[in-house]
């Protein structure tokens, strides 16, 4: 009884981000890089699932539950270069023929994704068959560029159809600054398929990231690699009660359960702490850590990894956080009443909610205690806001459409952007809408 | 050392590599590189091996494992002696004796691997192996010689020795047949024989002579003997005696009396002090005499018309002899008891049998006073008759009736009392004997030092039996039945363990059988005369604990606690000072305190290391408790799914096979699944609701002797009841999660967003009530609460607090999972709310279908379309392997259909999504008070497991709170972020 999840990166952020995340479950399973299981893992006891992301070859290898996108062979071939070469299974690696990669075009990518269809299908379809219950998928990508963006939002509609009773989730990058002028195109057409397609949207802006990077880590101008070291550290523990099973939050369905009340407002943020340096390349900062205080940081807006803006009526719909090390169960509660006292967090008006915390008894490298926040926040649409509001801005001088105009979906018109735009403007009406009570008798 | 031999071959070896050089120093040289360890020679110095072999010997005895090192040791010393017999043959070139070559190899192979119970049993036949006995060749050798009949000459007639006169004086050698022996020395010595016989009859004829003087003489003295005529007749006083003068001198005091009172019944007869002091000493010696005789029940009797003594009043004497006579009465009941008690009589050993051994030891402790009572008796006897003193010890003897009583109350009148008070009867339990004698000795005031000295020997000599069954209890432990020593023979009975001594202070409860929950704490108990006083009461659990701990240490083939156990009498005189009795519990205390807690903690880790305690501790949590997560969610799963597709799920297959396997898939071991098994108690069948047919799931864990003393068959049963808990919270979340996969048919159904968010805010709410019930009874009751019991567990050596421990650990999990009968209203709101999640269920798929009949209302708005769940192609395919398949989940929405509640069919949808809001919100909030009260509780410190469980309460309380501020605050509050 598996409950495996395949992760599907896709393109240049989801494979960098996607290295890093497997590297670190490597780390923590105790798998080498070529797939052999380490002598203190052999050992037994540890009380881990690898096989939620793992399978063992016939040589007993473990072989990650992963399929490499990329429309351009330059981050896989560094994939293929790094000592993990041997890990993945080079079945489960599609690099385009032509190699030309989308042009940061979300249509050329989502037409690419048309004409490799089932090259990619063979794959996940192989994968899927592996698995003994299979319970979703993952998508590690970006939602700004070409290929992440524009393939990433293909395969989820295809996903959807070809596998409609199982979960996706994604781990969506989301652009911060302006690396790519069409950015705001390619993120509307994506979160058109993340808000219908999905079942839960990790978001990872990147200007929040940089802010981490640089408040907390003290790290001014943070590589791609270590901006990557900090997505994979979150999603490696978002997922750690999947891997390593805890009293509850054992399997995806159970995690978007508790977080997303209504299936629509399905965009949660992170946070995590603290960060050190065996986590962060470089990274300066370690500290004492009580669970009271990793509670207490991981409500901080600072630590989120997303950068919206809180109003006086923005609230959690809802708060998971996952607690790793040695964590004295009746520490939580009185972090929780200390919580609750000074009123840290505010939540929905429609419904009971509260933090939830689930315990792993992992110990993290460094530090007593350390914890993510899984959260669904009404902040949230102050993002969507932003990024309709960066849409409009170009849509009003039609700038930048040619490179779209040239593929068959924008053809015949432009309806698309504006189906997607109207996409994302509900659902950021819709997380305001949860702030309020009578949410219920929203939409009459 | 260095072989001789490989000098010589060096040397050879250089000659003939070069001639010229220097041979001597060059092959010493050769023989140095070759015996170098460092280049890899194994030779190795005696040293090098004999430090590791004793450092392995002292971790054995560390470890308690004495018979292992004690065949190390000897196979050391073997070794090692016959290393010294011969240093230069040490290379193997003495011979070997091959008599116990195989005993020496088994052993040593034994040691090859990590040392069980059977390297134990190798050692102790090791050990125990004795050297070839029987008799040598030469001796059979004899023997077959010396067998055959004599068929030699024989050279004539033999003789005593003692026929020669003078070589013995034994009278009885001088048979007349001796003249007719023939030696060989007859004629030398017939002529001295001669001469003999004529001066030995002229002696014998001396001495009859004599002898029949001495008689003439004593029969003349017999004539004068008091106890022969009763006494001196005495006349009466003369007529002329007048005067003080007169009277004093020429009268005595019973001439005077006889005088005085003219009464016939007066005797005339009188006998002297002294006689008078003798007959005293005689009835005091139990002996009968013209004062004093004793009748059938050993009581000193007066005799009536006994003689007067010359010189003392009628009344003197009567309370002379009135003392003497209850003196006699109690020393001649104490003769009478110890005669018919004490062992070393000689026809006791029938007797010895029916009586107790503390009343044969009191007896032996009265023999000796009444030893000394009688040297003390001859004393005076002698003094009398002597008029000296005999005893270097004792004072001068008595020289008059008077001072003999005075003598006689100082050193044995009080003690022999309180003997006397203190004698039992047969049937008398020997405890009480104890107890009298130490509470009399505790009784008896400070300045009483001689006489509390005295008792206390008394005391200490009638212990020691009781002592000695104590020490053996601890030593041998209680006795334990053949199919626990002897696991592997199928004869062995779970009845037949040796009986204690029956006036042991412990006995068996026979009511109780091994097999019983409570046989740790009633199956060996105080006996019925109670804790013997001189133990002291805080001696008695721990002495039961270790005697009990001990005798079950005997069942994993520990061997009896070997120790040289002292007697009463040294433990309680080890300082050499004068002992108080008030201390003798303390000293007990002390003296017995290291060897309870060496076994209690024998025990402890016999119980970790031989019974795996903790791995099973770990099995039952990870089972009933659910702290496994890993195996138990993957068990859950598929055992959902099968109720999900329903199925038959009650059945042995799919609730404990099917968890065996998962374990052998992550190890085999990992939760010991062939002592494991989850059965439904009673049979159900798949149409009766899931959750009251899971109150009846049991997650069964079968612990094996002797651990199942401690997670007795009660506290097992609590556990397995919150496993049922468990269960039903997690079918409740997984039910839940899984209605979400229907989330995008109910959105394309849906004829109002209403609807659709009512029905999600009603999931919500049951979500977060579930998912506070769930993690505050995994977390802060389970998880911490196990976490505390651990380390108290750890920490505990006593089995009897071990038990206490669990039962109240297991207790108060049992009322914190909602089971106990004072907390069945909460359980009763739970059971409600966790129904409500089916019914949601059942709500939706209602919903779902009246729509679909009804197709007549379009939603004028669909803010969710297009919804990739409702798409034609999500039918298209379904995993080999997903056990819930499109079909089966239709199958089992049709049939939620067919069984809804009346209410469902009854009402519309609104009407159904209110009247559950409503019950959620009545319920919730009734639970909210219920676990107030329980967590304020009553206003005192925690003392039972009801006011334990009131943290844990008042955390539920905290969490359930939050459902006030969303029934209260219906406006959104201010970001305090």
């Amino acid at each position: 009884m598996g409950r495996e999840i395949i992760s599907i990166q896709a393109g240049q952020a989801g494979n960098q981000i996607g290295a890093q995340f497997w590297q670190k479950l490597c780390a923590e399973h105790g798998i080498s890089p070529n797939g052999d299981l380490e002598d203190w893992a052999a050992e037994g006891g540890q009380g881990d699932r690898k096989d939620v992301f793992f399978y063992q070859a016939d040589d007993e290898h473990f072989i990650p539950r992963a399929i490499l996108v990329d429309l351009e062979p330059r981050v896989i071939n560094n994939i293929l270069s790094s000592p993990f070469k041997g890990l993945y299974n080079p079945e489960n690696i599609y690099v385009s023929k032509t190699g030309g990669g989308a042009g940061n075009n979300w249509a050329q990518g989502y037409s690419a994704g048309e004409k490799v269809y089932d090259d990619l299908m063979e794959m996940i379809d192989r994968e899927a068959d592996g698995s003994d219950s299979l319970e979703g998928f993952n998508l590690i990508h970006s939602i700004a560029g070409g290929t992440g963006s524009g393939l990433g939002s293909f395969l989820l509609e295809r996903l959807n159809d070809r596998f409609p009773k199982k979960l996706i989730q994604t781990y969506s990058v989301f652009p911060g600054g302006a690396d790519v002028v069409v950015q705001p195109y390619n993120s509307l057409l994506a979160m058109k398929r993340l808000v219908n397609n999905a079942d839960s949207v990790v978001v990872l802006e990147n200007a929040a990231l940089a802010r981490i990077a640089a408040d907390r880590l003290h790290i001014q101008d943070p590589s791609f690699v270590q901006t990557n070291q900090l997505v994979s550290t979150v999603m490696a523990a978002s997922t750690q009660t999947l891997r390593y099973p805890s009293y509850m939050n054992n399997d995806l369905v159970g995690i978007i359960a508790s977080l997303i009340p209504t299936p629509r407002c399905h965009f949660l943020m992170t946070s995590y702490t603290p960060f050190t340096g065996e986590e962060i390349d470089k990274a300066k900062s370690i500290r004492k850590t009580t669970t009271l205080d990793v509670m207490r940081r991981l409500l901080q807006p600072k630590n989120r990894m997303v950068s919206t803006t809180s109003t006086k009526s923005s609230c959690y719909i809802s708060c998971l956080n996952i607690i790793s090390g040695d964590v004295d169960p009746t520490d939580v509660h009185k972090s929780l009443l200390r919580i609750r006292e000074r009123q840290l967090a505010t939540f929905i008006p429609w419904g009971p909610a509260s933090i939830q915390v689930a315990l792993t008894k992992r110990r993290t490298a460094g530090n007593r205690v350390s914890g993510v926040m899984l959260a669904n926040h009404t902040s949230m649409a102050s993002l969507f806001k932003r990024m309709l509001d960066q849409y409009d801005r170009l849509r009003k001088r039609n700038a930048f459409l040619e490179g779209y105009k040239k593929e068959d979906m924008f053809a015949n018109g432009l309806e698309e952007f504006d189906d997607a735009r109207r996409v994302v403007a509900e659902l950021a009406d819709e997380y305001l809408a949860c702030e309020s009570a009578d949410y219920v008798d929203y939409g009459t | 050392m260095v072989h001789p031999d490989l000098l010589q071959q060096a040397s050879l070896l250089v000659q003939q590599i070069g001639p010229d050089l220097d041979v001597e120093s060059f092959s010493q040289h050769v023989v140095r590189e070759i015996a170098d360890p460092s280049r890899g020679a194994s030779r190795k110095e005696w040293s090098d091996i004999e430090g590791p072999l004793r450092g392995i010997i002292n971790t054995l005895r560390i470890k308690v494992q004495d018979d292992v090192a004690d065949a190390l040791e000897k196979a050391l010393s073997t070794l090692q002696s016959r290393r010294l017999t011969d240093s230069s043959a040490w290379e193997g070139e003495m011979a070997i004796k091959m008599g116990n070559l195989p005993d020496h190899i088994h052993f040593l192979l034994s040691l090859a691997q990590p040392p069980t119970s059977k390297t134990t049993r190798i050692a102790r036949s090791y050990l125990d192996k004795a050297s070839p006995s029987g008799p040598t060749a030469d001796e059979v050798l004899y023997q077959v010689i010396m067998s055959g009949p004599f068929t030699g000459a024989h050279w004539g007639r033999g003789y005593e020795q003692e026929a020669t006169h003078g070589w013995t004086d034994s009278e009885s050698s001088s048979s007349e047949s001796d003249a007719d022996l023939v030696t060989p020395s007859t004629d030398r010595i017939s002529r001295t024989a001669d001469l003999e016989t004529l001066l030995r009859g002229r002696l014998i004829q001396d001495q009859e002579d004599r002898l029949r003087e001495a008689q003439r003489s004593l029969a003349s003295f017999k004539e004068k003997y008091y106890w022969i005529n009763m006494g001196q007749s005495f006349e009466p006083l003369s007529a002329h005696t007048h005067g003080w003068r007169s009277l004093a001198t020429r009268s005595t005091t019973a001439q005077l009396e006889a005088a005085i009172s003219k009464s016939s019944r007066i005797p005339r007869k009188v006998i002297s002090s002294l006689a008078l002091q003798r007959e005293l000493l005689f009835a005091l010696d139990g002996r009968p005499g013209i004062l004093f005789f004793f009748d059938e029940d050993g009581a000193c009797q007066i005799l009536s018309g006994h003689p007067l003594v010359a010189h003392m009043s009628s009344a003197a004497l009567s309370s002379i002899v009135d003392h003497f006579a209850n003196q006699a009465t109690i020393g001649s009941r104490i003769r009478r008891f110890v005669a018919g008690t004490a062992s070393s009589s000689a026809f006791s050993s029938r007797k010895a049998s029916q009586t107790s051994k503390t009343h044969q030891a009191f007896a032996d402790a009265l023999q000796e006073i009444l030893t000394s009572y009688a040297e003390w008796i001859g004393g005076n006897e002698i003094g009398l008759l002597r008029g000296v003193k005999v005893d270097e010890d004792r004072s001068t003897p008595a020289a008059s009736p008077m001072s003999l009583k005075l003598d006689l109350d100082r050193h044995f009148g009080t003690l022999l009392s309180r003997l006397d008070s203190l004698l039992p009867k047969p049937g008398d339990p020997p405890t009480d004997l104890l107890n009298d004698i130490y509470t009399t000795i505790l009784s008896l005031p400070a300045s009483a030092a001689e006489l509390s000295e005295a008792l206390t020997r008394v005391f200490i000599m009638s212990a020691e039996p009781m002592w000695s069954m104590l020490c053996s209890w601890l030593s041998e432990g209680m006795p334990i039945p053949s199919g626990l020593r002897y696991h592997d023979d199928t004869r062995v009975s779970l009845t037949d363990e040796k009986p204690l001594d029956k006036e042991f202070c412990i006995e068996r409860d026979r009511d109780i059988s091994w097999t019983d929950e409570d046989f740790w704490a009633n199956g060996y108990v105080t006996g019925s005369g109670g804790w013997p006083l001189f133990l002291g009461e805080r001696t008695e659990e721990m002495i039961l604990e270790a005697g009990k701990a001990r005798g079950l240490l005997q069942s994993f083939d520990n061997a009896p606690l070997k120790e040289d156990w002292q007697t009463l009498f040294q433990v309680l005189n080890t300082s050499g000072d004068r002992l108080l009795a008030s201390t003798v519990p303390d000293l007990i205390f002390d003296h017995l305190s290291p060897t309870c807690r060496l076994t209690m903690f024998q025990l402890r880790r016999a119980l970790e290391e031989d019974c795996g305690l903790d791995a099973h501790l770990d099995a039952i949590e990870s089972l009933c408790f659910m702290q496994n997560h890993q195996v138990m969610s993957e068990w859950m799963s598929e055992l959902f799914q099968r109720i999900g597709s329903k199925r038959q799920w009650t059945d042995f297959q799919t609730l404990s096979s099917s968890i065996r396997e998962i374990i052998d898939q992550h190890g085999g071991t990992l939760m010991n699944p062939s002592a494991l098994r989850i059965q439904a108690k009673k049979a159900r069948n798949t149409t009766e609701k899931v959750f009251d047919t899971m109150r009846h799931v049991r997650a069964i864990y079968d612990v094996p002797f002797p651990l199942s003393q401690v997670l007795t068959p009660t506290s097992m049963e609590l556990r397995s009841e919150t496993f049922s808990v468990l269960l039903q919270l997690h079918y409740a979340s997984h039910v839940l999660a899984e209605s979400r996969k229907q989330d995008a048919v109910f959105i394309s159904h849906a004829r109002t967003t209403i609807d659709i968010r009512s029905i999600w805010q009603l999931r919500q709410q049951l979500n977060w009530v579930i998912g506070i019930f769930l993690s505050w009874l995994s977390r802060d009751v389970i998880e911490s609460r196990t976490e505390q019991y651990r380390r108290e567990i750890t920490a505990i050596t006593s089995i009897k607090g071990m038990i206490d421990l669990e039962l109240r650990f297991a207790r108060l999990v049992h009322r914190l999972s909602l089971l106990h009968p004072d907390v069945e209203a909460l359980r009763a709101q739970l059971s409600s709310i966790l129904e409500l999640t089916t019914t949601l269920g059942k709500v939706y798929s209602q919903y779902m279908n009246d729509t679909s009949v009804a197709s007549t209302f379009q939603p004028e708005r669909q803010p969710f379309a297009p919804s990739k769940k409702a798409s034609n192609t999500r039918r298209e395919r379904h995993f080999e392997g997903d056990p819930l398949s499109d079909d089966e989940e239709s199958d089992q929405e049709a049939e939620l259909i067919e069984g809804d509640s009346s209410f469902l069919l009854a009402e519309d949808f609104g009407a159904r999504l209110k009247f559950m809001k409503n019950q959620l919100g009545t319920t919730i909030a009734g639970m909210i008070d219920t676990v107030r009260s329980l967590a304020e509780g009553p206003d005192r410190a925690p003392q039972s497991a009801e006011d334990d469980a009131r943290e844990q309460w008042a955390m539920l309380s905290m969490y359930l709170d939050e459902w006030h501020r969303f029934q209260s605050e219906p406006t959104p509050r201010v970001q305090a972020l």
